[in-house]
């Protein structure tokens, strides 16, 4: 199979990281603060990050530099914690964009690393980054499944079930404390909500056969899902309250993995009507069913980007199966993972500009982060066997407490 | 009638009659009638479990006959269902091909006329704009999407996606809530591409826009109509549900 052409690298503006100054008695902290920043910058996929020393003087301007930018942080020691601040500066005009001071603890440092970092973003380009956002996973050990929860790095990770058998297809409510997924507990596969404020998970549905792959509504108040009641895997539409479902899709072949358009008025799924795996779009309401993928023998797992100009499914060819970015039409699909082995179920980050995906590249299936060209391929996992990621929602607008905006 | 009455009564003067030299004959008798009686329903027994075999075996074998008769029928109408999404998919494939088609004749057109003065300011080709116009839907950009729908429709009224470009602008006011409009422009599909293979879907979000609007029976109309013309399309499966709610 041949789709498109290899994606060329994206466009990332140049940004200097300065060493971070350190306060009494917070050199180690400063050290470990910049080291979180200049991870997150490197993931963001916006910036080029390079490394220097903290600035000595005002900076003056450099009209050839324009677009280029220069952050500059300090950790200092507060009462009986931290506080860290940061600022970015436009190395073109030598203003200064966005400068905060953030209070920590040694403990929640990275957490204030991550939130910095997401808010110079915002201030260069108006769209909030990821660094603050989590994401939820399968890992496998032994014969169980379980569902995880990590920070968007991978970092932090921590078990979310612990049902003792297979957990599958972890998503996230638009809200950011729930996780819908699939659990074998009760010897079928049933779909359970998990709270992640009470930490616990109860049944959604539990009907005759399949209930698999869940995705929310954008507005949250449906759950699109795969249901096998009536003998056939169809996709319903079952409300959050559980009190209705609605049949989308009838005929007798396999429909599967729905995922919403950002605008919530149509969704992409796979269906074999055709005789083999492809991707197909529908309205809400389960008319208008077309195919999208014009491509390739075997198609699947499609998700529509957060911006819903683009739709990224994993494809199978000579025996592997590598992951496809396309338009929202169904034209341009390009191949972006080119590795040995398995690289499967791509969700998109909440902002779009990464793609998250399972590969066995390194042998067992562990999780990565990508460009949606396919550069700046990051592992974040290790150990075990990791796949099914799902990345959360940004926080809802926060209310900003200090410092200039 | 006579006769009949007499024989128990000549039986018992013969078995007194016996009794007396013969004590057990009267008991003999009996035994054997017994005997025999026992006999004729163990036959009877035997025939009756032999019929009850012959019976299960015919329900078994009319059992494996449904069962693949009913595979048969799953497979063939698993086949249909394939041939049907295969002609729907070939459908989107000749599309999508003659919208490329649509391009290379302007540009072929574009070409003959290059030798004298040439204005190709603002012209996009077909495909990109049709394509550019579907993205805005996906994305939630509902009124650009309307505007260059509008105007591909202008200039390419003959393309074979014109009814598709027509729904679109239905879709196009009721993804904003616009169900007056949406009334409108869905209706317009049905009118002026009878034959197209967008009318199923455009008859139920006609339906389903009627509905929103409060016109009730406009809207079962619309349903029974679509189910009447279209009985095989997903769409007449979504319109029955719509007329009869489950619980």
């Amino acid at each position: 199979m041949r789709i498109g052409v290899k994606a060329s690298g994206t466009l990332k503006s140049p940004l200097l990281l300065a060493r971070f100054r350190a306060g009494p008695g917070a050199e180690g902290d400063a050290r470990a603060a910049h080291d979180v920043v200049r991870h997150d910058f490197d993931l963001s996929g916006v910036f080029a990050v390079s490394d220097t020393e903290p600035l000595t003087e005002k900076l003056t301007p450099n009209p050839a530099a324009q677009g280029s930018v220069r952050v500059e942080g300090m950790v200092e020691v507060a009462g009986a914690g931290l506080q860290f601040t940061g600022e970015a500066l436009d190395i073109g005009t030598a203003e200064s964009v966005f400068k905060r001071t953030y209070p920590a603890t040694r403990s929640d440092l990275r957490r204030a690393m991550h939130r910095f970092n997401d808010d110079v973003i915002e201030a260069l380009t108006g769209e909030r980054g990821i660094a603050e956002t989590r994401i939820a996973f399968v890992r496998q050990s032994g014969r169980l499944k379980e569902v995880w929860i990590a920070d968007y790095d991978g970092e932090n990770a921590r078990q979310l079930t612990h049902d003792s058998t297979i957990a599958l297809s972890p998503a996230w409510a638009p809200w950011g404390s729930e996780i819908a997924f699939t659990t074998f507990k009760r010897g079928n596969p049933d779909l359970y909500l998990f709270d992640l404020g009470r930490g616990a998970s109860y049944p959604f549905s539990t009907r005759p056969g399949l209930n698999t792959a869940p995705c929310y509504s954008p507005d949250g108040k449906w759950i699109a899902c795969t249901l096998s009641r009536d003998g056939n895997a169809e996709i319903y539409l079952v409300s959050r309250d559980a009190q209705t479902a609605r049949r989308l899709t009838r005929n007798q072949r396999i429909d599967s993995s729905p995922s919403f358009s950002p605008t919530g008025n149509q969704i992409a799924f796979t269906s074999d009507r055709s005789g083999s795996p492809q991707v197909y779009v529908m309205d809400v309401e389960g008319s208008n069913q077309r195919l999208l993928t014009l491509e390739g023998r075997y198609n699947d797992s499609p998700q529509w980007s957060p911006k819903g100009d683009r739709i990224v499914y994993a494809s199978r060819h000579d025996a592997v199966f590598d992951v496809i970015v396309m338009d929202a039409n169904g034209q341009n699909s390009v191949q972006v993972t080119f590795q040995a082995g398995h690289n499967e179920n791509p969700r998109w980050s909440a902002d779009g500009r990464k793609i998250y995906f399972s590969s066995s590249r390194s042998g067992r299936r562990q999780l990565y982060l990508m460009n949606p060209d396919g550069s700046d391929v990051v592992q974040l996992t290790k150990g075990g066997e990791s796949f099914n990621p799902a990345a959360g929602p940004r926080a809802r607008k926060r209310t900003q407490a200090a410092g200039p905006g | 009638m006579l006769r009949r009455a007499a024989l128990p009564a000549l039986a018992l003067a013969m078995a007194m009659a016996l009794s007396s030299c013969a004590p057990g004959g009267y008991y003999n008798t009996s035994q054997s009638a017994l005997d025999s009686l026992l006999t004729s329903q163990a036959q009877l027994a035997k025939r009756i479990d032999a019929m009850e075999r012959k019976l299960d075996a015919t329900r078994e074998g009319i059992a494996a006959t449904r069962a693949t008769n009913d595979t048969r029928l799953l497979e063939i109408s698993q086949h249909l269902d394939v041939l049907d999404g295969k002609i729907d998919d070939s459908g989107a494939r000749f599309k999508n091909l003659s919208m490329k088609l649509d391009t290379v004749k302007k540009q072929i057109a574009d070409s003959t006329r290059a030798a004298g003065a040439r204005d190709t300011t603002g012209t996009l080709d077909a495909e990109a704009m049709y394509q550019a116009a579907y993205s805005d839907i996906a994305a939630g950009r509902y009124n650009l999407a309307r505007e260059s729908f509008q105007t591909y429709l202008r200039l390419y009224p003959d393309s074979d996606v014109a009814d598709n470009a027509q729904y679109w602008i239905g879709e196009s006011y009721y993804g904003t809530g616009d169900f007056a409009n949406a009334i409108v422009e869905f209706q317009k599909v049905i009118d002026k591409y009878p034959k197209g293979d967008k009318v199923p879907a455009a008859m139920f979000k006609l339906g389903l826009s009627q509905a929103r609007v409060k016109q009730t029976a406009e809207s079962q109309k619309t349903y029974r109509a679509l189910i009447q013309k279209y009985p095989k399309s997903p769409e007449a499966a979504l319109a029955k549900e719509r007329l009869n709610p489950k619980s």
